[in-house]
């Protein structure tokens, strides 16, 4: 009887899970479960159709692209290329598989299910089954796009490309039959990966806790190795002839051939299927939730994160795992007052440094280098238009986190503008150098000689900059600052960066006239001095504000 | 003694979040050298007032005078001598909780003698041995303690704690209580909120009671 209870709590806390998972992803495609009404079925109705040819559509694109890889493998028959690709697609997902499940837990539990579900005495088997479907089904989806493509690849070259809506149905059955029958061997692998896991879990820290994922691993390299060599060299292991045939036979079934029928080939699946859950049903045995819990927090901390797109949250937890727990410091000048914060920052940039802020200067080095070399077209302003976007994240996250700060830095004795102008034009100097440099450079080398853009590129970004900034502060209240809460910049933010950037290029384009240069000059001054009372103005009504919003 | 200086006079403050109001109109006026106590229940209050009164929540009405400096019109002044530590305190992700008091008092034009107070409150307050950690990893009580640290490391006339001692523990405690009474001695004005009857027999000159949004008891018998 309280087994049943325990077993009842988990059915429903699992089911909610996976309804709520269900319902973001129809939420994507805006439909709502909850509403009862016959246009919402309607519309149910034509996500399906509109979707069922939508995948169809991409996937015999898709295939079409096969065509090319069928001519480069001739003179091997197309159903033996794509049964080997078949091969490799599952080789592939059984080591991401082993390798995932074996590093931490494969069942992943959230904050709520560590302190509510971990921590009671629940039937350890129902619970590693009852969490089993929902990854299981996250992972076949894109096996079975796979397999519905190489089936699809199949009909393309079996068809007459001319004469394809009279072999419609067979067609269609030539991917379906390929998607259906991955579906058992899929959850072989995806239920043994999961028993393996375990196992690992169970003895973590220890040698032997490696040893089926090892054994499992070179298993599937081996037989990869032997089906490859064999069928391309003739070279095959020794005693492997046998198997090899099998194997052949049971992908080519897959795609309509060889010596197994569909049914027969369902049948190895299913069995397959029911001796690893039966494997994973012993693993079970003595699986620990809790312990499981303790490694998957993060993992599940940042999947929810990203699903709802809440990219800030994770990089704090990157960061706090990049730091680890101490930090060592030699450089300490005496700089007080409002100088203490470009201390703070240049600390703050060095422990962040990473291989992505490298790259984004190399990306404004090659586009400015490109903007000169292209000159001042549309086609560079879209160009420098994403470069905004992308360094944007980077170099205002510095002046976000004071921001969040805001019980600390609101008590400074000075005024607000100073380490605001601090946090976003320190990250940029090493951008404003960079860009500089890259205009020398082309200047020497190009014969297209822009001058002009010296002066316009390196005040446009810093415009953009404090555009952004001002944005954020309007979008941000008090309130939610006082709790560390800090709202990143909207479109209209971006809209306006972009405006500084661009608007000074664009006269500069209208006409090749002293007029427009110097309107192009003005207009980049002007924007800039706009740019920076507007962020003056935005910090006062932020400070001073006595409207409020109810929390 | 009184003096003609009151160290914190708070004028018709008051606080509205839409059409809750949270903080009724407050003339309170809190001399040097005075230690008041604000109790309350949990949404009385407490908080917004203290938020209003450092304008880190701006009122909807009314302003604060710190040392005779208005808040809204010399605020630099006035920021010199006011400290608040909230009841959560936030720290930088990057900085190590060394490097959080450096900076403060780098911030607050008080480097001088910096590496001994520091080094002192660090021992005191039994964070010395961490001081290289970042404070992401500290447990609440040390998170607070450190927050604590950081209003103390500056020089300051008045010091607004929200619920200084939630998470301390009985040392800890101990260890607040002997500052707060040697700042008090040395002139110092404190507004504290607090749940414990034990710390406010213990340090109260003065207590205030807070009932949604209104001081209804004052033992100075100043109300609004």
């Amino acid at each position: 009887m309280k087994i049943d209870s325990a077993k009842l709590a988990i059915n429903f806390i699992r089911k909610r899970q996976e309804y709520s998972d269900l319902r973001y992803w129809l939420a994507l495609v805006a439909y709502d479960p909850e509403e009862r009404t016959v246009s919402n079925k309607f519309y149910l109705v034509y996500l399906v159709i509109f979707f069922a040819i939508w995948f169809f559509m991409v996937l015999i694109f898709a295939a079409k692209g096969l065509l090319n890889f069928f001519e480069l493998a001739a003179p091997m028959p197309p159903a033996l290329v794509v049964s080997f690709l078949l091969l490799l697609t599952f080789s592939i997902f059984a080591l991401v598989m082993l390798i995932g499940s074996s590093v931490r837990s494969a069942l992943v539990f959230s904050e709520e299910d560590r302190f509510l579900l971990c921590q009671q005495p629940i039937p350890t088997r129902h619970l590693v089954m009852r969490w089993l479907p929902l990854p299981w089904i996250q992972s076949l989806t894109l096996l079975i796009l796979i397999s519905l493509m190489l089936g699809f690849s199949l009909g393309e070259i079996t068809f007459p490309a001319d004469d394809i809506a009279s072999y419609f149905l067979v067609y269609v059955w030539f991917g379906l039959r390929a998607a259906l029958l991955a579906i058992p061997f899929h959850f072989a692998l995806f239920s043994s990966s999961w028993a393996v896991g375990l196992f690992a879990l169970r003895h973590r820290g220890q040698v032997k806790s490696y040893l089926p994922v090892v054994g499992l691993g070179l298993l599937v390299l081996i037989l990869l190795a032997s089906v490859v060599s064999s069928a391309l060299f003739g070279l095959g292991l020794p005693f492997s002839e046998p198997f090899n045939n099998f194997l052949y036979n049971l992908l080519l079934a897959f795609f309509g051939q060889g010596e197994f029928g569909f049914g027969l080939t369902l049948l190895y699946g299913l069995i397959l299927s029911a001796g690893s859950l039966i494997w994973l049903w012993l693993a079970a045995k003595d699986f620990n939730p809790a312990k499981a819990a303790h490694e998957t927090q993060t993992s599940a901390l940042l999947s929810s994160f990203l699903k709802y797109g809440q990219m800030d949250a994770i990089d704090e937890i990157r960061k706090k795992r990049r730091l680890g727990l101490i930090g060592h410091n030699q450089f300490l000048p005496d700089w007080q007052n409002n100088k203490s914060f470009a201390w703070k920052t240049i600390i703050q940039a060095r422990r962040t440094l990473r291989f992505s802020d490298f790259y984004l200067l190399f990306v404004s080095l090659l586009l400015t280098i490109g903007f000169q070399f292209t000159g001042n077209t549309p086609a560079g302003w879209l160009g420098l238009a994403s470069w905004i976007w992308m360094l944007s994240r980077r170099l205002l996250e510095f002046f976000k986190q004071d921001l969040s700060l805001w019980t600390l830095t609101r008590q400074v004795p000075f005024p607000m503008r100073s380490w605001a102008f601090f946090d976003l034009i320190l990250p940029t100097i090493p951008h404003l150098i960079v860009v500089t440099i890259g205009l020398l450079i082309s200047l020497l080398v190009f014969p297209v000689k822009q001058w002009v853009f010296i002066f316009l590129l390196p005040l446009s970004l810093l415009s953009a900059m404090l555009q952004l900034g001002q944005d954020i502060l309007r979008k941000n209240k008090v309130e939610l600052l006082n709790l560390g809460t800090v709202q990143s910049y909207g479109l209209r933010g971006l809209l306006m960066a972009l405006l500084c950037l661009l608007l000074p290029l664009f006269i500069l384009w209208l006409s090749s006239s002293f007029l427009s240069l110097a309107g192009s000059l003005i207009s980049s001054g002007l924007l800039f001095w706009f740019s920076y009372s507007g962020l003056e103005s935005q910090l006062k009504r932020l400070q001073f504000e006595k409207e409020s919003i109810l929390l | 003694m009184k003096t003609t200086q009151p160290a914190l006079l708070t004028i018709n403050l008051s606080k509205r979040f839409k059409d809750f109001q949270a903080l009724y109109p407050l003339d309170l006026s809190i001399e040097p050298g005075e230690l008041v106590v604000l109790q309350g229940q949990n949404g009385s209050g407490k908080t917004t007032l203290l938020n209003c009164i450092s304008y880190l929540l701006p009122p909807t009405t009314g302003t604060t005078k710190i040392k005779g400096f208005d808040i809204l019109e010399q605020e630099r002044e006035a920021r010199k001598h006011l400290v608040y530590v909230p009841d959560v305190p936030r720290f930088y992700l990057e900085l190590t909780a060394w490097e959080h008091l450096r900076f403060i008092a780098a911030a607050n034009n008080a480097l001088d003698d910096f590496e001994q107070r520091a080094e002192k409150m660090l021992k005191d307050f039994g964070l010395w041995h961490v001081r290289e950690h970042y404070p992401h990893h500290f447990s609440r009580g040390m998170r607070l303690k450190l927050g604590l640290l950081l209003g103390l490391i500056r020089p300051s006339s008045v010091l607004l704690l929200d619920e200084p001692t939630s998470a301390l523990d009985v040392q800890g405690t101990e260890l607040l209580v002997k500052e707060l009474l040697h700042r008090k001695d040395q002139g110092n004005s404190i507004l504290l909120s607090s749940h414990s009857t034990q710390l406010t027999s213990q340090l109260a000159d003065r207590t205030l009671e807070i009932i949604e949004g209104r001081i209804t008891l004052d033992t100075a018998g100043i109300s609004s």
